[in-house]
């Protein structure tokens, strides 16, 4: 599973937006490959589109199957480990949806989908493995 | 337009008070029929076969909603952290004041819906 963060999300469904090419190329590379969208992602990002035109672009891509909306912490019972993310990197202030992104790719073969470089250059998972990205950040 | 089959659709209560809230307002429900079975019918890829990809979904949404006259841009680098956290807590707690100031004035939350 490869799960896209808000910053992706908003470039999809934002035309204006600097990131906006290279979240559609991105986008066809993974053909195939299941995309899954968080609660947490998805809250941050219906704000983060401000005005209903562009969600409705978030909304139909979602019920037409551009992504799923999934539940992937709770469906593990992982929500301590996320408690546990949060205060090891309590001094970064980071965001719950960042870490319940870090904790929802602990799995296995998925991946987060993301053009935030904390991703790559400070966030780690638990045990300090490096968070794996569906793609390298430039 | 040449006018041909009729189509019946039964509605629950609550669609039937849907439709005459959106008569009140000036929107023919034949006319929403309408526009939903073209755009269901284009996003399972127009009669040609297979439902459109997640790719050409996307590329044919950004076309359909088209950004209005006046919009001016987003406020916000969504792949800046700390910038979103900025944002977020800015309209948050706008929201937050709105919900407020709606309860002391007794409007039961005063909140435009989003």
């Amino acid at each position: 599973m490869i799960w896209a963060d808000s910053s992706v999300l908003v470039a999809l469904c934002d035309r204006s937006d600097a990131l906006a090419q290279r979240a559609v190329e991105q986008l066809q590379l993974l053909k195939g490959r299941k995309v899954g969208v968080t609660l947490p992602v998805l809250t941050e990002t219906w704000h983060l589109l401000e005005t209903a035109w562009l969600r409705k672009i978030l909304v139909e891509w979602l019920r037409g199957g551009g992504a799923t909306v999934e539940s992937p912490v709770e469906q593990r019972d992982a929500l301590g480990d996320v408690w546990r993310w949060l205060e090891k990197y309590e001094e970064h202030d980071p965001d719950f949806a960042d870490a319940y992104l870090v904790i929802a790719t602990a799995e296995k073969k998925s991946s987060i989908w993301t053009f935030d470089r904390e991703f790559a250059h400070v966030w780690r998972q638990l045990d300090g493995a490096r968070v794996r990205l569906a793609f390298p950040l430039r | 337009m040449e006018m041909g089959k009729l189509l019946n659709v039964r509605l629950s209560a609550e669609e039937a008070a849907m439709v005459a809230q959106l008569r009140q307002k000036g929107v023919a429900a034949s006319d929403v029929v309408r526009n939903a079975l073209r755009a269901e019918y284009l996003r399972q890829g127009g009669g040609q076969g297979a439902p459109l990809g997640p790719v050409e979904l996307l590329l044919w949404l950004r076309e359909r909603h088209a950004a209005p006259a006046a919009w001016k841009g987003r406020q916000v680098h969504a792949w800046d952290r700390k910038e979103v956290a900025a944002f977020l807590r800015k309209r948050l707690k706008a929201k937050r004041k709105r919900r407020v100031m709606g309860e002391e004035r007794g409007g039961g939350g005063g909140e435009k819906c989003e």
